[in-house]
């Protein structure tokens, strides 16, 4: 029996024949599925065939790591913006300029610079997989109801324009309709919005003005993170060659960006009636994401802050709810003075919604040239044919990086994603070159253990601490490099 | 047949030994190599192999200089602490109780075996419903008849959660070592406790200079088993709290620190796992050597 194991264990070290002309890593678990339509349909159309394997969440890089150093390597495998320093670094990371297909090259050479995926400003290693965003997602139904409004769209441009002080006033008199405080009326962009008197059946389950997922820290560590962090920092760049003490900036812009934590998690929405903020509000069997996912489905709240992957989820609740949501703007209160990053204004933030490629499409490298030619043509075919956009569009129901507005999809968070690029109001996504894990294990941490928890103000004192110890997370975290 | 095995031994062990080096030893070479380098998992920064990317032992002096790996070893101490004493005496009453039954034994067993065979990240999540639910809720809560505090959002709290942990290990392996302290007191002569009585000792002098002398042995194992299975715990430190509230513990800070910087510092995870093996290595070895000294006096 042990001769038999061993001599396995050795006979799988061995050479083994190929069945396939791509291997794809996919490095997004909601497509795992559709991407085994889309290698049939590659199989039909071309005859070649397509290795698909998936391994969503964190230990999706650990198994990239061990599968790409094996003898049955990936050819083709997604990374994001930060990745892409450990695989050009290893060598694993092929460049627009070595790409042999010249179609392919011509669409690498099409991204946006902004969106390109580059080390150290050099370099274009990668086709995006799509395009994501997020910000303040709004029940369009809900506000038309509460406000007696017979189209949504004024109301969104002035909410747009409108400021930090007026979005305030919003939620004050949106939580006195919920808490039964009759017609009172808010102003945005000079113009005056009221609260109807009563409660239709529409209205009646709300318990909140905002869904709060209080015991996942990577919904306001990471996007709300981003929000301080993008005064200070333009793109990704920016984070990585300024000096570490560049940081010290963050200190003002922080301690804002928990103010306004504060003043947020006083509306938040519960299953039955407002969670405070407290133990219950970081219990993740009260508060976790599928909870205020389902409060916003349920039309338990009007807002969540959130990004525009949550419409399946809402969609598996209430298709109704979902097809009814917006993107909107989250508002900041950042002064011009906080922001150091040339031709942004606070009023632009305000306007702004940002945007970032999750994921890339890169070559690898170290494959022959042969597999790589195989490799270029899939990457080609899925992103330019038009099977393959079909699939992107309607399958995975992705954003395409090159979208615009003849592109419409079924969600309308998608439709209003393409709507902020069109028009250019789009802030960057520099969070995502912050030490890996500040978001959730400093900021994000700190918000959740000491201030979440903690029902009553947060003092100046305290917020500024946290900052403090932010910020000195961030650079010990630079250093790391 | 003796024979046979004698004469062959060294042509029937070359599988095992195979597979030894295989899959432990290389691997363990290599990683204790692999920590003095500027290892970044999928390449050595700065060069092609290995022996250009040394550092001498700058990962470990980053350990040491660690705060976070720091506070995760004297949490696992505490925490190794509270759960050796707490599976100790539930698992010893468990047995002294299942002893005396006289009805039923197998069934007592059986139900205070059960919760071994349960995985641990599968009945973290389950606790993790009963510490934060129907503790924090339905039983011990502000709104229910018998208020306690202490036991209300135990994992939101480095302290409590050192007890929640403890009592979510508890529940899982005091069947086991009930098996164990059964059998010793199984072995413990009846007459000495008849002698016992009849000089007029008191329970509690029969406990104190009969059973606990004469388990020394299943206590023993006990002890080691439930020392280093506290100190590696991973499973329900993850599933429990995922170390939030600083309640990081070892294996869990291991696991983690890959995460925590890009490119990933493989070079100081591995540093941090030698220093652990070290650590569970030192109370393997005491084990070893008191079992042996025990031995001998028997």
């Amino acid at each position: 029996m042990g001769v038999l194991l061993t001599a396995a264990v050795l006979a799988g070290c061995g050479k083994s024949e190929r069945d396939y002309d791509v291997y794809f890593f996919n490095g997004k678990s909601e497509i795992a599925e559709n991407l085994q339509d889309v290698a049939e349909r590659y199989e039909e159309e071309t005859g070649k065939r397509v290795k698909v394997f998936t391994v969503g969440t964190a230990e999706g890089t650990e198994t990239l790591r061990s599968e790409i150093k094996s003898k049955d390597y990936p050819t083709v495998f997604a990374t994001n913006a930060i990745g892409i320093e450990e695989w050009k670094s290893a060598g694993y990371a092929l460049d627009a300029s070595e790409i042999q297909n010249e179609e392919l090259r011509k669409l690498y050479e099409s991204i946006p610079e902004a969106l390109q995926l580059q080390f150290e400003r050099q370099g274009n290693y990668g086709i995006p997989y799509n395009i994501e965003g997020y910000g303040l997602i709004a029940n369009k139904r809900m506000l038309q109801e509460i406000l007696s409004l017979d189209g949504i769209e004024d109301f969104k441009n002035d909410y747009k324009a409108a400021s930090y002080e007026e979005f305030q006033g919003m939620l004050e008199a949106l939580d006195g309709y919920i808490k039964n405080d009759a017609g009172s009326s808010f102003s945005l962009n000079g113009n005056t919005y009221t609260v109807r008197s009563d409660k239709t059946p529409l209205t009646e389950n709300l318990t909140g003005v905002i869904a709060i997922a209080g015991a996942e820290k990577w919904t306001y560590g990471n996007h709300f993170g981003n929000y301080p962090v993008s005064t200070v920092y333009g793109t990704v760049y920016d984070v990585r060659e300024e000096e570490a003490s560049y940081a010290d900036n963050l200190k003002t812009p922080l301690v804002k960006s928990l103010k306004e934590l504060d003043y947020l998690t006083r509306f938040a929405a519960g299953a039955e009636g407002p969670v405070e903020r407290g133990p219950q509000f970081i219990n993740s069997t009260v508060t976790g994401y599928d909870q205020a996912v389902q409060m916003l489905a349920e039309e338990k709240a009007v807002f969540i802050k959130n990004g525009n992957w949550i419409y399946p989820n809402v969609a598996k609740i209430s298709q109704e709810t979902a097809e009814n949501l917006m993107m909107l703007p989250m508002k900041t209160n950042f002064s011009d003075e906080d922001i150091l990053v040339e031709g942004l204004t606070a009023e632009k933030m305000n306007r702004s919604i940002p945007e970032f490629v999750s994921q890339y499409y890169v070559i690898n490298a170290k494959a022959t040239e042969e597999e790589r030619r195989e490799a270029e043509d899939f990457v080609l075919w899925l992103n330019t044919s038009e099977a393959g956009r079909n699939f992107i569009i309607n399958d995975f129901a992705f954003v395409p990086f090159n979208a615009d507005g003849s592109v419409v999809l079924d969600n309308p968070l998608s439709n209003d994603l393409i709507k902020y690029k069109e028009e250019d109001n789009l802030l960057a996504n520099p969070f995502d070159a912050a030490p890996a894990s500040w978001g959730t294990e400093s900021y994000g941490k700190y918000i959740m253990e000491e201030l979440f928890i903690n029902p009553e103000d947060w003092s100046e004192e305290e917020l500024s601490e946290i900052a403090d110890k932010c910020i000195a997370d961030w650079k010990s975290g630079m250093e790391e490099w | 047949m003796e024979n046979y095995y004698k004469r062959w031994f060294r042509i029937l062990v070359i599988p095992a030994v195979i597979l030894f080096v295989l899959v432990i030893l290389a691997p363990f070479v290599m990683g204790v190599t692999y920590s003095f380098t500027a290892w970044r998992g999928s390449y050595f920064k700065g060069s092609e192999h290995w022996w250009g990317a040394l550092v001498g032992i700058g990962n470990y002096l980053k350990v040491f200089r660690s705060q976070k790996f720091l506070s995760a070893l004297v949490y696992t101490l505490k925490f190794t602490l509270v759960a050796v004493i707490m599976k100790n005496i539930v698992s010893l009453g468990l047995a002294m109780m299942v002893k005396k039954v006289e009805r039923g034994k197998g069934f007592f067993r059986t139900v205070y075996f059960f919760p071994n065979l349960l995985g641990g990240l599968a009945m973290g999540f389950v606790w993790s419903f009963i510490f934060q639910n129907i503790f924090s809720l339905i039983l011990f809560g502000e709104e229910s008849a018998l208020h306690i505090p202490f036991l209300c959002d135990m994992l939101q709290d480095s302290n409590k959660a050192v007890f929640a942990m403890a009592i979510m290990a508890t529940w899982q392996s005091a069947g086991y070592m009930l098996l164990i302290y059964l059998n010793g007191l199984n072995n413990i002569p009846e007459d000495l406790y008849e002698a016992a009585s009849i000089d007029g000792a008191s329970p509690w002098q029969r406990f104190r200079h009969i059973t606990m002398p004469m388990l020394m042995p299943a206590f023993t194992i006990v002890f080691f088993l439930t020392l280093s299975g506290s100190f590696k715990m991973l499973d329900e430190n993850l599933a429990l709290t995922s170390g939030n509230f600083g309640t990081r513990m070892l294996s869990l800070q291991i696991l983690l620190s890959t995460r925590e910087t890009t490119p990933a510092n493989y070079g100081m995870a591995q540093a941090q796992a030698v220093i652990f093996f070290i650590l569970i290595a030192v109370i393997s070895i005491a084990q070893v050597i008191v079992t042996k000294r025990k031995e001998i006096e028997a």
